[in-house]
């Protein structure tokens, strides 16, 4: 098990570097000039001189890249030859465009799309695994029917095109929900009173569901699919066999080793959801890593790209890992070796 | 029987929450808003910014309309512009001074008198030195200001901006603030009323970050503001001045949607967006509300789009009837109609009509004249390349464009970029000689209002550098050179006549670009919002004025 662990962090390591590089690459093959930009209109030479020196783009690419990392290793070892402490806090640098520290800025969107990556996820899950069971059930039924179509719908409404028709409908035309904004579930931002459980988990209500209806959608597909299957095993015929009642065969044997994909996705889905989120925070107003992303893309605000990158790398792998342990402790017959 | 039972139960008891949660809460901006309406001052405007951030809030930093639109209510700079709409308010004012400056030594002295008895928003005193601080805080090379490029003719400034400290050309002697320059510009009063010179208090920090909140010496000061979150303007008690400060506070989302956002606005939720609302709402927009009544207003900007002619490789280097013949090929109106309803006027010149020294001459038609096309270009064929920013009103236009030229035998290859690429690869001289590009779709909008800034700095070929090039048709002719030279010397009527001769003398004979539009300011306010005043300098809402019903 330990060595199955160490094996894979250092696997994540190896992709983290990868991933970070990739991005490196592909942001200084634009042609854009973030120095330019921090000039203004009037752009002379000196100025873009002295902004890429500020913003350290006056540097071979190599050499930035090696700056960024040493930003983010935890271990101080310059400051250790010198007698100080030998850790600090990672830095994922300072923002081109407006000179901001990015770990503020990531810290401050991470919670907004946690919340909506994870309340999404148990939407979805609420929405999908009651649908596909009983769509498998009854098979070819009018709710069989219905589900499809609902599949058929959720695969393919866009999430701004559905967040748009929710918002007008529901919060523009019929005032249930709030239009847009977000609140903190703690404490209200300046100039704000919006805060405390209840506002966040309304306010958060429809972009849920617009977030969760694509995956919910596929999920209904998966577990109908696996219901399905499992209910033609010989083992779930055996326990009926046995006189084993119909709540336990769906309970013990049918929902048991059909819900072990959905285990698999679950992780990967969560993760992969930062992508999904880009469009809903647009939609609704949402400040997290998905709307900073956006904005940092538009400015060639490579150090913001770069952290939510990091930011993603690190929660893909660790989701990925946590998927892998558990789906050893849920199916027996998978062994970490 | 019972599972399907547990599943409905299940189902009933989410929907129960969900309502029962809805029930609970209520949208965050319904109830203060309310406890306004009616009333001509007070309460708390709600402004977003959608899709963007600004700059930055500090005053020596920030360059875009978002943030000097915010930042022009708190602010009191020597010199200002009024809170009225139209020309009447691209008029200076002194604000800070008591007078305009006393001109001494051949227009290169300017002595300003501060006024007694200001005050910042936390208490203490505004004098001379706050307002000197701000120019040695804007040339300091630590901030790395985009106010260095306005300021280089003081004496001093360049040293400043070199090796920080003081800038020799600004002395202060009691409540007196004197600005020396290398030469004599007359634009110098416009650029002094520009927000970088607005006064700080001199213990604020030189940091390449800037501040996020400082004291105020307008209405208003900035009270909070968090990087990609909201910004939180709040009315400056001690403000003595007789500018308006109709709302108490003014809170700031940013980075919103504009679909959204226009959803809010309509609702009274938001009263306003500064960064606009989906150009194809227009139509929709003034059908219902009517143009310049209640919600819905269209006001001329002080910018012109252009395509830029690459004057620096075949096929326009050298060849004014081809650069003509675009000219009349062009479909300015219908190129106009891609951009939405009330998108602008028409144009053949560089100078907007907003802008002192403007004079309207017709030089190319609106519509295309595609005989007189074809007859300059003689039986060439013209195969030329566009850059296009991105976008897809950009998309639209470029499309349109490509029509028109193609109708008069010019072909037309677009290559799309994003508007930021565009610029910097239009910008590029060697990108221009080695003519990887004929066509740019650029557009100008002015920094002040003074007519240097558009003719100067985009046709001046004195100004073309190896990148960032704001001349992007690399226009460089040393009778024109010279002539804006001796413009720029200039002062009073003398100075704006000058500069409007030089814009239709441009124009007409030398044909460095296709001007087409001067865009207009399209804004919608939500319905318990009053007190509209559009600002043309800052080319927004006057927020001072603006007030809740």
């Amino acid at each position: 098990m330990i060595r199955y662990i160490i094996r894979r962090l250092l696997w994540a390591v190896v992709l983290f570097v990868a991933v970070t590089i990739v991005t490196y690459v592909i942001f200084f093959l634009i042609p854009a000039d973030p120095a330019a930009r921090a000039c203004g209109q009037q752009v002379t030479p000196e100025c873009v001189a002295r902004a890429k020196h500020y913003l350290g783009l006056d540097r071979p690419v190599y050499v930035q890249y090696a700056k960024f990392f040493g930003r983010l290793v935890p271990f101080d070892i310059h400051g250790l030859a010198h007698g100080h402490e030998p850790f600090k806090t990672p830095s994922l640098g300072i923002s081109f465009s407006n000179r901001q520290p990015v770990n503020g800025i990531v810290v401050r969107a991470a919670p907004v799309t946690a919340s909506l990556v994870f309340g999404g996820a148990i939407t979805w899950l609420l929405i999908s695994v009651p649908i596909g069971i009983l769509s498998a059930l009854r098979p070819r039924s009018l709710l069989d029917r219905g589900a499809m179509t609902f599949v058929l719908i959720g695969i393919s409404a866009h999430p701004v095109w559905l967040g748009l028709i929710f918002l007008y409908l529901f919060a523009f035309k019929v005032h249930v929900f709030p239009l847009g904004e977000y609140c903190n579930m703690f404490h209200a931002p300046a100039g704000s009173s919006c805060a405390g459980p209840v506002q966040w988990f309304y306010h958060l209500i429809l972009p849920w569901f617009t977030y969760s209806i694509l995956f919910a959608a596929l999920y209904v597909r998966m577990i109908r699919a696996n219901v399905i299957e499992t209910l033609s095993e010989d083992y779930v015929r055996t326990a009926r066999a046995k006189g084993a009642s119909e709540s336990r065969v769906m309970r013990s044997h049918v929902l048991r080793n059909a819900m072990l994909p959905v285990v698999t996705m679950l992780g990967m889905d969560i993760a992969l959801g930062l992508g999904g989120a880009i469009f809903t925070e647009n939609v609704y107003d949402l400040p997290g890593l998905g709307r900073a992303l956006v904005q940092s893309l538009n400015n060639f605000d490579l150090p913001i790209t770069q952290g939510i990158v990091v930011f993603g790398t690190v929660a893909i792998i660790g989701f990925n890992l946590v998927v892998d342990l558990l789906y050893a402790a849920i199916d027996p017959r998978i062994r970490l070796s | 029987m019972r599972r399907r039972l547990w599943l409905s139960i299940a189902a009933c008891a989410i929907g129960a929450s969900l309502l029962v949660a809805a029930g609970f809460a209520s949208p965050a901006h319904s109830s203060p808003s309310s406890a306004n309406s009616g009333a001509k001052t007070g309460g708390t405007l709600h402004i977003n910014i959608s899709a963007s951030d600004v700059d930055y809030i500090d005053p020596q930093l920030s360059y875009y309309v978002p943030s000097w639109a915010l930042l022009y209510t708190t602010c009191r700079q020597l010199l200002n512009y009024p809170d009225k709409s139209g020309k009447a308010g691209t008029r200076l004012y002194a604000d800070g001074a008591t007078s305009f400056p006393k001109v001494s030594r051949g227009g290169r002295v300017y002595t300003f008198t501060v006024r007694n008895g200001m005050k910042f928003s936390n208490g203490k005193p505004i004098t001379a030195k706050n307002y000197q601080f701000a120019v040695v805080r804007a040339a300091n090379p630590k901030l790395g200001s985009p106010a260095v490029p306005f300021m280089s003719d003081i004496v001093g400034w360049d040293a400043a901006n070199k090796n920080g400290g003081a800038v020799s050309g600004v002395k202060v002697k009691g409540n007196k603030i004197t600005f020396t320059l290398i030469g004599p510009h007359a634009d110098f009063l416009s650029r002094i009323a520009m927000m970088f010179f607005c006064p700080m208090p001199t213990n604020t920090p030189i940091v390449a970050a800037g501040v996020n909140s400082f004291p105020g010496s307008g209405p208003y000061y900035v009270s909070s503001r968090t990087p990609s979150g909201p910004i939180v303007l709040k009315r400056n008690k001690f403000y003595n001045g007789s500018r308006p400060h109709n709302v108490n506070e003014i809170d700031v989302n940013v980075l919103t949607n504009q679909d959204t956002s226009l959803l809010q606005a309509e609702r009274g939720t938001v009263d306003y967006d500064l960064g606009g609302h989906p150009g194809t709402e227009d139509a929709a927009l003034s059908r219902k509300y009517g143009v310049n009544k209640q919600q819905y207003f269209v006001n001329p900007d002080i910018s012109t789009n252009y395509f830029g002619l690459n004057n620096m490789a075949a096929p326009f280097k050298g060849d004014l009837k081809a650069r003509q013949a675009v000219n009349y090929a062009m479909d300015r109106k219908a190129l106009i109609a891609t951009q939405g309803a009330h998108a602008g006027v028409a144009t053949d010149q560089l100078l907007p009509p907003s802008l002192v020294g403007y004079k309207n001459v017709a030089i190319f038609p609106n519509r295309p004249n595609l005989a007189k096309a074809k007859a300059l270009l003689a039986g060439k064929n013209l195969h030329v390349t566009l850059f296009e920013g991105g976008s897809d009103i950009r998309k639209a236009r470029a499309a349109a464009l490509q029509a028109q030229l193609g109708a008069a035998g010019i072909k037309l290859d677009i290559t799309p970029l994003s508007t930021g690429v565009m610029y910097k690869r239009c910008g590029t001289k060697s990108e221009a000689a080695s003519g990887s590009f004929d066509v740019c779709d650029v557009g100008w909008v002015a920094d002040y209002p003074d007519p240097f800034d558009f003719v100067d700095v985009l046709l001046n070929g004195n100004n073309i550098h190896d990148s960032n090039n704001n001349n992007y048709a690399y226009f460089n002719s040393a009778k024109y050179n010279a002539q804006m030279n001796a413009a720029n010397k200039l002062i009073g009527t003398k100075r704006y006549t000058a500069y409007g001769n030089l814009d239709i003398s441009i124009s007409k004979n030398a044909v460095p670009n296709a001007y087409w539009i001067n865009f207009n300011n399209r804004d919608f306010i939500g319905p318990k919002t009053g007190c509209w005043t559009f600002q043309p300098i800052y080319a927004s809402p006057d927020f001072t004025l603006l007030c809740k019903k």
